[in-house]
């Protein structure tokens, strides 16, 4: 149990289900009656929903600062290199729900990169997914990106946790020393209503997972089931 | 310490030394030799001809370390990448001018910013990996070009030695390009001196060589 709550900021890091993507704020109707059809909705991207789970969480720890870092369609790759460029306070706690294994990102610069992922078109995402990924190499630079931010953080002093989309991308390295707190968004999701696009969580879904967070984080709930 | 553990490339394999022409094994004038010889302590030299720092570190995650081992790895150049699918490993270096799949990485994916945050990443992971046993690890970079002292998330400090400052002193190896054997026997004297006797990390200014 944690007895505690004494933190001045909850930090969230991870990708457009953090961001909470389509989710009322977030989304600029085409037509106006074109709500829940796909592609007849806009993401506005202009700042992360309030309906996110970021939010619902720090309600509930009672923190009273939320900082929402995710970026709708980040990899894995680009949240650890948010997370080693980030300006931590002692008092933060850092939850981050890592991103799916479709994607990468290369970087040009601190503040550039090329997106590359298995539903673009562009010539690097197609060379990139034809010669250079495989389930088992992706696996495992996924869980060095892991590795690296939770070393990085406990050397810092500072209280993370992290979450995954899907227990499908969990692996069984035996240097690997992280532990996922025992809820997975993809499972909260499926039987709820979807956000504008009909794919991405629904507010429901963001609350329901803020919630279950909150109860396993209270708990040190943390999966140890099997891995597939 | 029990045992010198060594972990590399072609640089700390001693390749194209002059005892081992097939090179179907660490050269015993290679650097981790002579160190062993100065510790006097037994080495397991774990390097690999044309690796990259991202094979070295998937070597250093997967090996069983004694708790009282010292582990020493002369990391490789920035430009090296591997794909790694369960056993097999496809390198990529800028040397492999006809491999179709090292010149799509050239061609669309490399860059030296992304080569250096991928390159720090490993070794980062690395000296956390080793810190987290207790094991006392030793890093080296061939090249001082390898270092950026910009990246103000790195943890790791590097020995003040430079193995391709000691190589351009002496003669070259066979094929004339990897550090001879007097390079190698050199280079591990200023290991020693470096490390166990003046504890010199580089800090962005070069001492001695």
């Amino acid at each position: 149990m944690v007895a505690k709550m004494d933190y001045n900021r909850l930090i969230a890091f991870g990708c457009s289900f953090t961001y909470g993507q389509y989710l009322p704020d977030d989304t600029f109707f085409l037509k106006p009656d074109a709500k829940s059809k796909k592609g007849l909705v806009k993401s506005i991207q202009k700042k992360p929903s309030k309906y996110a789970w970021p939010n619902i969480l720090g309600e509930k720890l009672n923190i009273p600062v939320v900082i929402n870092e995710s970026h709708c369609g980040q990899s894995n790759k680009a949240i650890l290199h948010d997370i080693l460029n980030y300006k931590f306070d002692k008092n933060d706690i850092v939850f981050i729900l890592w991103s799916n294994y479709d994607r990468h990102d290369v970087f040009t610069a601190k503040d550039h990169q090329w997106n590359i992922n298995l539903y673009m078109s562009n010539v690097r995402s197609k060379v990139y997914f034809k010669y250079m990924h495989n389930k088992f190499n992706t696996t495992l630079e996924n869980y060095f990106y892991f590795n690296l931010a939770h070393s990085y953080l406990k050397e810092k002093n500072i209280k993370h946790e992290f979450l995954l989309y899907h227990d499908r991308f969990l692996a069984d390295f035996k240097w690997n020393k992280i532990k996922f707190l025992d809820v997975f968004f993809s499972r909260v999701n499926a039987p709820l209503p979807k956000a504008y696009d009909d794919l991405h969580p629904g507010v429901e879904a963001h609350k329901q997972f803020g919630n279950l967070i909150y109860q396993k984080y209270k708990n040190s709930e943390y999966y140890t089931g099997d891995i597939k | 310490m029990d045992r010198l553990v060594t972990f590399g490339c072609s640089n700390t394999f001693g390749h194209h030394l002059e005892d081992n022409p097939r090179q179907d094994s660490p050269s015993k004038y290679a650097w981790p030799n002579h160190l062993a010889d100065l510790l006097k302590v037994p080495v397991l030299n774990n390097s690999k001809i044309g690796i990259d720092n991202k094979e070295i570190l998937f070597r250093i995650l997967n090996y069983d370390f004694d708790e009282n081992d010292a582990v020493f790895v002369l990391w490789s150049y920035h430009d090296r990448h591997c794909i790694i699918k369960n056993n097999t490993i496809r390198h990529i270096g800028p040397w492999r001018k006809k491999d179709k799949l090292s010149k799509l990485y050239y061609k669309y994916i490399w860059n030296e910013y992304d080569s250096t945050f991928e390159n720090y990443l490993y070794i980062n992971l690395a000296h956390y990996h080793l810190q987290e046993q207790n094991i006392e690890h030793i890093f080296l970079s061939y090249s001082q070009n390898h270092i950026d002292l910009s990246l103000e998330w790195n943890s790791v400090k590097f020995l003040n030695i430079f193995f391709d400052d000691v190589r351009t002193k002496f003669p070259p190896a066979k094929d004339g390009l990897h550090p001879g054997m007097e390079s190698h026997k050199e280079f591990a004297k200023i290991i020693y001196d470096k490390y166990y006797k003046k504890n010199d990390f580089y800090n962005g200014s070069k001492n001695g060589l």
